[in-house]
């Protein structure tokens, strides 16, 4: 009985000692900015900022932002993630690179300096915003 | 001995003979000189039966007596004056152009060399021929019996991808979505569809008048009593209503003449055809269907196989600008390689007088003048051609439904910005040239389409491209109008040609463009495909860009935003703003708001002054200098800046003040960010 009683209790130990092994980080998927660093709200003062970005799986993205007034605008090129390390290229060879993390289902991108931090939750780009985007 | 005798006589004879000789051919050669000197020909063909003459002062009876030499029919004043005006006309010297008519059978460079020599005159022109900017024929457009699609129930408005392009093959391989002037959001969100007090003028073949499509948008002189035989208004022309014929010289204003294409009748159609009204198809500027299109005056100056001349085409522009128009819509030019602006206007031609005089026309409570604005030509040349080309002139090359220039539009120096103007073969149909009104009175542009007799139909063209931009300058004069806005003519040109999306994106990645053979309707023939065009040639050549209708009338409402970078000092180019003359300029003083200073967390910084560009203010929290504004953000945040400007002068004028220019109120918005990209993508 006590030969068991020490099974058990070796057996609970080495399961409490099991840590939960973390999901690999992703970005795929779709996401709408709504929080930059010091402030509440894409409305950063007077001007209205809507950005959306598309990670697919293939190593490409595209962004439509809309910046103030007027039409949104369509950008792409590829990316890469490396443990939390993301950065990629636009098409016209521009680079950059961000910290990402997962916050609560949202995508928090924060530059290497750690001085920007930008929040996107998970949101589906509309229609009219691919249709519309230069 | 006699011989001697003989021959010494015979050789004086021969070299008193040959000095003689020498002497008459030095004569003649500066004679050559003097009249070459005074001579303009703007292009290879020209008008065998008439030349123009300007004089260095307003000429008296004798002067022009001077030029009733044999072989001169008649000499008479080119300009009609116009009372009120005569001040204006003497400022750019159209008071003193006159054109001269020669007989039958007489050369008419003897008759401009002679005149050349007569010491009054100061230039001698000849009525060279411009020529439209179309390439191929016109095809009629199927029957519209499609159900309505789009901002407004004109049921060809879908196929007008260069309102709207969705993308996909219909209009052409590679088409781009937003391939198009964007124009959609300006009549829908904005609700700025025309203003009937926006005059376009229409310098082109006759506008059909009377077409269903464009009958409620034509301009109507209210002063002229129709059909009357008497000048009521005392405008110099009989019976003008609609505008004026003047290859003829009559009011009676044709479309259907043997050698007439359509093409004024197209042009007019892509400015102002009636939107909303359930039929055929929309204008840029048409209006909501509410009576509210801007209007369309026709100044004709192609009639069949005729017109065109410098005289011809002089008048009219010069009559657009006295009875009301804000832009002339040109689809024309002369094609002859003029190298530069001087030869242009080496002794000043007619014509560019004329569009002067035009451009200082205030016919709006906007602007302080007029808009000209050419098509940039068709010839494939790596220039523009004149009048376009002139550097204060909007000249317009083409693009297609795949945001790519066409394989006939010229590019390169004096092209300043770009707009559809379609391209047969880039679809399999003529859909992807440029859909808009044309007469249904041409029977010939029915040979090889079994579509014919309608009143609609595809044309592709500079000529094309040209009436987008005209479209949109008067929407944007229109919205302007509505706000209560003013602008100085010349700033608003910079609007115009900062108010543009980017090409050169797509042609530096793309190495050559295709085409594909294009059947033509109820035959079995077809256009056959164009050779494959590389776009090399092309990269930083079309101007400044594809002309967006939404960015202009957001620069009238206020700027677009700007992002500055974080935590060191920033520069903004204000040449978007004050053009590129912001250089220069005299600024006044910056305002920074105490919330923007908030916001943006601005430091206090100091410029390090130079003689020549003085910082305004020398420190504070912005301060401009070398057509830049500098600051110092230190927060993520976004605020106004207000910068004043001197317009015009060093200095402001009025009051006991030497004549100065006006001040200019620019606003500036701001985003700083920690990351800033070059391109302006987010990331």
């Amino acid at each position: 009985m006590k030969k068991y009683l020490i099974i058990a209790v070796a057996l609970m130990m080495a399961l409490c000692g099991c840590k939960k092994k973390p999901e690999p980080l992703t970005v795929t998927g779709q996401w709408q900015l709504s929080n930059i660093e010091m402030t509440k709200s894409v409305k950063v003062g007077s001007e209205t900022i809507d950005v959306y970005l598309e990670f697919l799986e293939d190593g490409t993205f595209n962004i439509y932002q809309t910046l103030g007034k007027g039409r949104p605008r369509h950008y792409t090129g590829t990316y890469t993630l490396t443990e939390n390390l993301l950065s990629g290229k636009y098409s016209d060879g521009k680079a950059w690179s961000y910290e990402a993390s997962k916050e609560d289902g949202n995508l928090v991108l924060a530059n290497p300096q750690g001085r920007e931090v930008d929040t996107y939750i998970s949101a589906t780009i509309p229609q009219d915003v691919r249709d519309t985007a230069i | 001995m006699k011989k001697s005798f003989l021959v010494f006589p015979l050789a004086a004879c021969l070299a008193l003979s040959c000095n003689e000789a020498l002497r008459e051919d030095q004569l003649l050669s500066d004679d050559l000189r003097t009249a070459k000197t005074k001579t303009v020909k703007l292009g290879d063909e020209y008008d065998r039966g008439s030349f123009l003459v300007k004089f260095a002062s307003v000429p008296d009876d004798a002067m022009i007596g001077s030029l009733m030499v044999e072989g001169v029919e008649s000499v008479e004043r080119l300009f009609t004056s116009i009372p009120g005006k005569e001040d204006l006309e003497a400022r750019f010297g159209l008071d003193r152009w006159y054109e001269v008519k020669v007989a039958e059978g007489t050369r008419v460079d003897d008759m401009i060399r002679q005149s050349a020599l007569v010491e009054a005159v100061s230039v001698v022109e000849y009525n060279c021929l411009a020529q439209k900017d179309v390439t191929g024929d016109t095809y009629y457009a199927a029957p519209d019996t499609k159900a309505s699609t789009g901002a407004f129930n004109d049921p060809y408005l879908s196929d007008q991808w260069h309102y709207r392009n969705g993308g996909g093959t219909v209009y052409g391989t590679g088409s781009v979505k937003g391939g198009d002037i964007n124009v959609y959001d300006v009549w829908n969100t904005l609700g700025v569809c025309g203003d009937p007090d926006i005059i376009v003028a229409i310098v082109d073949e006759g506008v059909k008048y009377t077409h269903p499509d464009l009958a409620a948008n034509m301009w109507i002189n209210k002063n002229e009593i129709p059909n009357n035989g008497i000048d009521d208004d005392n405008n110099g022309y009989v019976d003008d209503v609609y505008g004026y014929n003047f290859v003829n010289g009559t009011n009676q204003i044709s479309w259907d003449k043997n050698g007439d294409t359509g093409h004024g009748t197209h042009t007019g159609g892509t400015v102002a055809a009636v939107n909303n009204n359930g039929i055929g198809v929309c204008g840029v500027a048409g209006g909501s269907g509410k009576g509210d299109g801007c209007r369309l005056m026709s100044c004709q100056i192609f009639s069949g196989n005729g017109g065109g001349t410098t005289s011809v085409i002089a008048r009219a522009v010069k009559y657009a600008g006295d009875n009301g128009a804000s832009i002339i819509s040109c689809s024309f030019g002369t094609p002859s390689a003029i190298p530069t602006d001087n030869a242009y206007m080496a002794g000043n031609s007619a014509e560019i007088d004329a569009i002067h005089y035009f451009e200082a026309c205030q016919n709006n409570p906007v602007l302080n003048g007029g808009i000209a604005i050419f098509s940039s030509g068709n010839e494939n040349h790596p220039y523009a051609h004149y009048p376009g080309a002139f550097v204060d002139i909007i000249s317009v090359s083409a693009i297609a439904a795949d945001m790519l220039p066409t394989n006939y539009t010229d590019y390169g120096p004096g092209c300043n910005i770009a707009a559809p103007g379609g391209e047969m073969g880039l679809a399999g149909t003529f859909k992807s040239m440029v859909l808009s009104t044309v007469p249904r009175e041409l029977e010939e542009m029915t040979v090889d389409n079994t579509l014919g007799n309608a009143d609609y139909g595809y044309m592709q063209g500079t000529s094309m491209a040209c009436p987008h931009v005209s479209g949109v300058v008067a929407l944007g004069l229109s919205y302007a109008k509505k706000l209560g806005k003013k602008f100085d003519r010349d700033e608003f040109k910079q609007l115009i040609l900062s108010s543009t999306n980017d090409i050169d994106q797509k042609i530096a990645v793309t190495k050559e463009k295709t085409y594909q053979n294009c059947p033509i309707a109820g035959t079995n023939k077809y256009y056959k495909a164009h050779a494959a065009l590389p776009m090399a040639p092309y990269y930083h050549q079309m101007g400044t860009g594809a002309i967006d209708a939404w960015q202009l009338m957001m620069q009238i409402e206020g700027i677009p935003t700007l992002v500055a970078k974080l935590d060191k000092v920033e520069y903004i180019d204000l040449s978007p703003y004050f053009g590129t003359s912001s250089v220069s300029l005299t600024y006044l003083s910056v305002d920074v708001p105490q919330e923007t200073v908030e916001s943006l967390g601005l430091q206090s910084i100091k410029a390090s002054n130079t003689q020549k560009y003085t910082a305004v203010p020398e420190e504070g929290y912005a301060y401009v200098q070398y057509g830049r504004l500098y600051m110092h953000p230190t927060k993520v945040g976004s605020g106004k800046i207000t910068i004043h400007v001197v317009g015009g002068g060093d200095h402001l004028g009025g009051g006991n003040n030497p004549t100065g220019g006006m001040e200019l109120v620019q606003e500036v918005s701001v985003i700083s960010r920690e990351i800033k990209s070059t391109n302006g993508g987010w990331l």
